[in-house]
């Protein structure tokens, strides 16, 4: 049986491309707006798959790369995309890491500051090593789809509780919540447009792949948001994210395949990386690439040496969720901010490009939409977190 | 009723983004298709060249070729065969 290859390329991208701060909030979506919970999923998934599409686009039609055009542009407009975007991944990756290393030092004991560095070893010398690179990130790529337990756990729900248990009170209001709505919308804009994709998809042109991206992301969203509603796990500490059923197994199976996305995922960070950071057009040469890894490897280290006297004074675990939280809503202020050059960007190819007109134009228009929408829901996230 | 206000906002938004996401999808494929057909014609009409050098009288024929167009193309692969046919029948009844 032969799989389509836009079908297989999507499923693969999708699921590696899932990381923490993406399970969590499904996780906190689904406990605290029930069924609602799928619709934000679905059309936050939309907005960020519309964003990847226009990127593409724009390397199909100019056949160059987003941050060369900037580049060659204005200096300005390409500090405007560059500086937010590496901030935001660097965010995610500093999110990514803490929770990975704070879960295995849960489970495992020894101190976490151990686990992070060695996580960061091994991605390190994952991406330096040449020869080996590709057959290791296949093993975790396979490993990642360790996650499809969460769509297995939800189709064991079903099946427990039947579907006329999962009845129509629309969201889970009564419940307390800890942060604000605008805050959690913020989040999820900054978990599901991952700055350090947008960097990476500039290389692919292809368009097709992306809608079997949204529909297995969308999938899998619905699965953990639905699993976490329907069993009502409040999302306050690592623990429960591994609540599923027979937790024996799965729970076991799960941190192989979280620990392989968080590995996939500092990858992708480290290629981003280095890709914002130099200055010459040919991104990815071997001498800039592992001393800005290195440079990433000093700073994170400083950065984690430093934060046990931040969490040693408050409950860990609840402060690592929210720490995620509001990292992420930052995320996703950060990610709408890098949108406005790619605006003025394509009102020039309007200008100076003949083919494809309308969809440009068409795409600008939508662009300024999504811009003025997720930048004015991250500024009022920002505010209003400080009332909560 | 705020759960509804913000499910009508939702699908708003939604076609707000469908629209663009899929004019640019089926553009993108028109484009696609027609640059690999142009691409397949010009593989035929190189292949077509070959065949036809390799007949005694079918230099004229390829001067005129660079210049046909996808219909002229095929209406002049249909007469090959018809010919090439022909040919065969001949040599047969011989």
């Amino acid at each position: 049986m032969s799989i389509p290859r836009n079908l297989r390329a999507g499923f693969i991208a999708t699921i590696s491309g899932i990381e923490i701060t993406n399970i969590l909030l499904y996780a906190l979506f689904g406990y605290y707006y029930g069924l609602t919970s799928i619709f934000y999923i679905a059309v936050m998934f939309l907005a960020s798959i519309f964003i990847q599409q226009v990127l593409a686009l724009s390397q199909y039609i100019t056949k160059a790369k987003t941050i060369d055009l900037l580049r060659n542009k204005s200096k300005k407009l390409y500090y405007l995309y560059t500086i937010p975007l590496y901030s935001a991944s660097n965010i995610l990756l500093l999110a990514n890491l803490l929770f990975i290393s704070i879960l295995y030092e849960k489970l495992l004991g020894g101190s976490w500051i151990a686990y992070s560095l060695i996580i960061l070893i091994i991605s390190f010398s994952i991406i330096s090593n040449r020869t080996n690179k590709s057959r290791a990130e296949k093993i975790l790529v396979y490993s990642s789809l360790l996650l499809l337990i969460y769509l297995l756990a939800f189709i064991i729900d079903i099946i427990e509780y039947g579907v006329s248990q999962i009845h129509m009170p629309l969201s889970n209001k009564g419940i307390e919540e800890q942060y604000s709505s605008f805050v959690l919308l913020s989040a999820l804009w900054g978990a599901m447009a991952s700055p350090y994709s947008m960097i990476i998809q500039e290389d692919s042109s292809n368009i097709n792949e992306l809608w079997y991206g949204f529909l297995f992301g969308t999938l899998i969203g619905f699965s953990i948001s639905l699993h976490f509603y329907i069993n009502n796990i409040p999302v306050n500490s690592i623990g429960s994210l591994l609540n599923l059923p027979y937790s024996a197994i799965t729970s076991k199976l799960i941190i192989i395949g979280l620990t392989s996305t968080v590995i996939l995922a500092l990858m992708s960070v480290f290629v981003s990386n280095s890709a914002l950071l130099s200055w010459d057009k040919n991104v990815l040469k071997p001498r800039y690439f592992d001393s800005i890894t290195l440079l990433l490897l000093v700073i994170t280290s400083i950065v984690l040496i430093s934060s046990p006297i931040i969490l040693g004074v408050y409950n860990v675990e609840t402060l690592l969720i929210k720490l995620i939280v509001y990292s992420s809503s930052i995320v996703g202020l950060l990610v709408s901010i890098s949108l406005f050059p790619i605006i003025f960007l394509y009102i020039n190819i309007y200008r100076e490009e003949q083919i494809l007109r309308t969809s440009i134009l068409l795409n600008t228009s939508v662009l300024v939409i999504v811009f003025v929408l997720t930048f004015s829901i991250g500024i009022i996230s920002v505010i209003s977190s400080f009332f909560y | 009723m705020e759960d509804y206000m913000s499910l009508a906002m939702i699908a708003i938004y939604t076609t707000l983004l469908l629209i663009p996401m899929i004019y640019n999808t089926l553009q993108y494929n028109k484009r696609v298709k027609k640059t690999t057909s142009k691409i397949e014609y010009k593989q035929l009409t190189r292949e077509l060249q070959g065949l036809s050098t390799n007949r005694k009288n079918g230099v004229k024929v390829v001067i005129l070729m660079n210049n046909f167009d996808e219909k002229q193309l095929n209406k002049f692969i249909s007469l090959l065969a018809s010919k090439t046919l022909n040919k065969d029948e001949k040599e047969a009844r011989d």
